[in-house]
């Protein structure tokens, strides 16, 4: 059967939990009328999957595609290169532009018409020499074994991929660029089917860092190795690779979703165009949190303020600048109370030392750390609510407490500006409903939070545009309605006859 | 081979003119010393062949003994690569444990198999009961030695080796003369086995203190028969191939004589093939001590490039660097064997003299020699091909050599007597010429085939 939807997930719903999977998972529910189905890419049948939601009843007949076991009864799979397979898959390797995605296209219809066979790419002669001149056989002193196997590892999951069987939709939404990005535009290609790409985390940049980390990328250790351009060139394959796969994305998604308007940019960076992308931020039932610190009061003459930390207690989240931050507005304002909410077991060593500067800055009895506990129980009483991360995307509670009416200060990294200030001019109209510091600060921070605590208007004020400024802009029933809208929209679109 | 060509450089290292000869000896024997030896042990026993026994129990039993041979060889070709395949990548990965294991499946396997094979082989000729058990008892034995031979390339001891096969072979011929006084045929027989198991035990003990392991069932080694098909194939048909041409001989010529039902032999032709076969030894021992060793020195450089994480450029400059030397390698033996099987041919009347030749064989003689100059160089591709692990490749020359061998000498029968041989000689020249352009094909490709040979799931990302 057509289904309406067919989402293309890459290692995540309904196997992985986090912030993909239950996102997907909420999307799915709030729209019972659409019957979705997924194709679920996940690394190999070693790793035994286990779904980890219960699935609502119209997400239905989901298939998994193994990126890197060898394939079964793959669709299209042929047995001979035909003439103008090499000289397709030549031009892809010069690079998308200048005519690369009409190659793209070429390879896809030839991989799905039979005319290239992964055996011959792998182990045939043509692909070798294709190989070959891609090292550069002249000019490289590189390790050659591992400049094979690079190119194998890398190129034979894509290889599969473009061989995939794909459920029958109306319309294909990959949650992310990468393989499930490039079967989303294979999908478009062999379908005519609108293709829309929803990206949280910007897939590419996320490679970036890994490779640039890597020790499974194989770098010479020779005594005459120049380390940059050692690193670079296996690792430049990589990344070549990844930024195709964005590139490929973002050309055929029709429409481009993303969490912030950071986002938006850095996808711009990459080569998507800026009328596609709309900026959809996660959002929250707002009717769970609404005001339930407002009820309580201002902090006019309230002893102790209470300040609290929501997060996993990890090196990412800073919470040590947190902890200085405290000390400086601990001496300044008198009595307050801190809680840190969140779980230790991630990176227990961390969290000891973070006990330790407790400790030494002589804040035992201001600090208290909560564990992991249930923070709507917390909120009531939360004065103000402190994030001092290195690296966010958009964080929930970000949402959660402004809408609860508890101003924010938050550091200058993913959405946390826009959540706090306003994302357009309506939005900021609003004003503020917190403040933003500069990351590992604690000067600026503890600026901030006295900024705030010490003024009560001004509290008053941020509490009440942070509540209008959630309902308003990042309310769940809006997000679901308009991706509802998108889907029938693109549902209905005819198939154009070619 | 390769690791016998190792010891042997190191002795060649010890730079004396008398080192050199040994270890050139050496090499000459371990090459051929299957071949040598089984026609030496026919010659000399030939020789006292006037007393005690009728011309006709001579022949009964020389044609026994070459049946053994033959047979024993085609027999064991079957299990004799896998086998030798088998124990080279235990090696590999260092493992000793379980060579005696191997040893024990292996024979176990030749036995149970050949028991049965022999008697029913023997079972209608006319031969008394106990000269047929002797035969069977031969067949086994003849076996179990080529067996062995595989496992002693490992412990490389050749002293132990030459006088093991020394004594034996020496109490094989007095064996055979002591007890055919009393036993007539079947003592004469009986000797030769008694001598062959000499040479067995003598082997069989070294390797039992080499490698003192509780006999057991080694699965390993089936499995290597079902996933190494193409060996037990190419062993078969390669052996075969050697023999095609006088079985042929014995079926389809009016020349052939019976000596007794079913034991049926070809004076004519066998005898200048079996001469010819001597020639060969100077190649094979070159082959394996100048080349093997040289080029075995290159080839684990080219591997060593590989896995070391060099350039392309620098593994194809290894590459070249091994072609050379194969090259030089082969030309070297081209060159003297050349010349020997040269000599041979212009001198083989004197030679068909000494060897109590009818004038009708001389130019027989003369074309076995040719062919066995062909056959030396294609079992030098052969062995190369295998190096490379290319056993489809050996796969085709085999059965192209048992099939031409077998067509052409058929055909050379029906031309007649001036035609004779000349279907072993093309057989060989065919199947070389294919080895050759195999081989050459290969080395120009190789470093594709080093790479892409290489199954594409067998290493995951980490």
């Amino acid at each position: 059967m057509t289904h309406d939807v067919c989402f293309i997930l890459e290692g995540t719903y309904p196997f992985v939990s986090g912030g993909v999977s239950s996102w997907v998972h909420s999307l799915v529910k709030a729209l019972p009328e659409i019957n979705f189905t997924a194709l679920c890419i996940m690394p190999s049948r070693e790793q035994r999957l286990e779904v980890k939601y219960v699935l609502p009843r119209n997400f239905r007949d989901y298939e998994v595609f193994y990126l890197h076991d060898p394939g079964e009864g793959e669709n299209g799979g042929g047995k001979k290169l035909t003439a103008d397979a090499m000289p397709a898959l030549r031009r892809l390797h010069e690079g998308l532009g200048n005519g690369g995605l009409s190659a793209f296209e070429n390879v896809v219809r030839l991989f799905r018409s039979g005319g290239m066979s992964i055996q011959e790419l792998m182990h045939g002669k043509k692909a070798w020499d294709l190989l070959l001149s891609q090292y550069g056989i002249d000019s490289s002193d590189d390790s050659f074994i591992d400049y094979f196997w690079t190119y194998r590892i890398s190129h034979l999951p894509l290889f599969r991929v473009l061989q995939a069987n794909l459920p029958d939709a109306r319309v294909y939404h990959s949650l992310s660029t990468g393989y499930a990005g490039v079967l989303g535009a294979i999908a478009h290609i062999v379908t005519e089917r609108p293709f829309l790409l929803t990206e949280h985390g910007i897939y590419f940049k996320e490679r970036r860092i890994e490779i640039a980390q890597a020790d499974w990328i194989f770098s010479q250790k020779s005594r005459h190795a120049r380390p940059e351009r050692d690193l670079n060139r296996l690792h430049g394959l990589w990344m070549r690779i990844f930024q195709s796969f964005s590139l490929i994305s973002y050309h055929y998604a029709e429409r481009i979703f993303t969490l912030f308007e950071g986002n938006r940019e850095t996808e711009i960076a990459d080569g998507a165009d800026p009328d596609k992308i709309e900026v959809l931020p996660n959002a929250i039932a707002p009717e769970r949190f609404y005001n339930m610190r407002g009820k309580k009061g201002g902090i006019a003459g309230k002893d102790p303020l209470v300040i609290g930390f929501v997060g996993r207690i990890v090196p990412i989240k800073d919470l040590k600048t947190f902890i200085r931050a405290i000390k400086i507005v601990a001496m300044r304002l008198g009595r307050i109370e801190v809680r840190i909410m969140g779980p230790t077991d991630e990176d227990p060593s961390y969290a000891i030392a973070c006990r330790e500067l407790v400790r030494e800055l002589g804040l035992q009895d201001v600090v208290r750390f909560l564990g992991k506990v249930d923070v709507k129980d917390h909120y009531p009483e939360l004065d103000l609510l402190v994030l001092t991360s290195m690296s966010e995307a958009q964080p929930l509670v970000l949402l959660e407490a402004p809408c609860a009416g508890i101003p924010c200060v938050a550091t200058d990294v993913g959405a946390c500006r826009e959540l706090l200030e306003g994302r357009n001019t309506e939005d900021r109209a609003l004003g503020p409903s917190g403040m933003i510091s500069r990351p590992a600060d604690p000067i600026d921070t503890a600026r901030c939070i006295a900024g705030i605590l010490g003024d009560p208007e001004l509290w008053e004020a941020m509490s009440e545009a942070g509540r209008k400024r959630v309902v308003r802009y990042y309310s769940a029933h809006d997000l679901y309605e308009r991706y509802e809208t998108v889907y029938r929209e693109h549902m209905a679109r005819e198939t154009q006859e070619v | 081979m390769a690791g016998i060509g190792f010891e042997l450089r190191k002795m060649l290292e010890k730079d004396s003119y008398f080192h050199d000869l040994v270890a050139f000896s050496y090499a000459a024997l371990l090459s051929s010393g299957p071949w040598v030896l089984s026609i030496l042990c026919l010659a000399v026993l030939g020789f006292y062949r006037t007393t005690g026994l009728t011309l006709s129990e001579h022949e009964v039993f020389r044609s026994t003994v070459i049946y053994t041979y033959a047979f024993s060889l085609i027999f064991t070709g079957v299990s004799q690569l896998v086998v030798t395949r088998y124990l080279a990548d235990q090696l590999y990965v260092k493992e000793h444990r379980y060579t005696m294991r191997t040893l024990c499946t292996s024979a176990c396997l030749t036995l149970v198999v050949g028991a049965p094979v022999a008697v029913l082989f023997y079972l209608p000729f006319q031969l008394s009961a106990l000269y047929k058990f002797f035969a069977v008892l031969a067949f086994l034995v003849v076996c179990l030695i080529w067996l062995a031979m595989v496992f002693l390339s490992v412990i490389k001891d050749y002293n132990s080796i030459a006088l093991g096969f020394f004594v034996g072979s020496a109490c094989s011929v007095a064996g055979a003369m002591y007890l055919k006084g009393p036993m007539g045929m079947e003592g004469y027989l009986l000797g030769f086995v008694i001598g062959q198991a000499v040479i067995f035990f003598w082997l069989f003990s070294r390797l039992l203190a080499e490698f003192p392991d509780a006999p057991a069932w080694d699965r390993g080694l089936m499995r290597y028969f079902l996933s190494h098909w193409e060996l037990p194939v190419i062993g078969l048909a390669y052996n075969l191939g050697i023999w095609m041409d006088k079985i042929v001989f014995w079926v389809a010529d009016e020349g052939a004589r019976t000596i007794r039902p079913y034991l049926v032999t070809h004076d004519l032709y066998e005898g200048p093939v079996f001469v010819a076969y001597l020639t060969v030894v100077p190649a094979l021992a070159i082959f394996l001590l100048k080349m093997e060793t040289r080029f075995y020195e290159c080839y684990r450089r080219y591997y060593a490039r590989v896995v070391e994480k060099s350039s392309f450029a620098s593994i194809l400059r290894e590459k070249e660097q091994m072609v050379d030397v194969l090259k030089k390698g082969f030309r070297e033996v081209l060159i003297l064997q050349g010349a020997v099987t040269a000599l041979c041919m212009i001198f083989a009347p004197g030679l068909a003299q000494v060897f109590r030749f009818d004038p009708l064989q001389m130019p027989i003689l003369r074309i076995a020699f040719m062919g066995a100059f062909f056959q030396v160089l294609l079992i030098i591709c052969i062995v190369v091909l295998f190096y490379f692990d290319l056993r489809r490749d050996v796969l085709a020359v085999a059965i192209a050599f048992v099939l031409s061998n077998a067509a052409l000498t058929w055909w050379t029968i029906q031309q007649g007597l001036g035609y004779y041989g000349y279907g072993y000689c093309y057989a060989c020249l065919i199947s070389l010429v294919l080895a050759f352009s195999l081989l050459s094909r290969a080395l120009d490709s190789l470093e594709y085939l080093t790479f892409t040979k290489q199954p594409a799931f067998a290493r995951r990302r980490p």
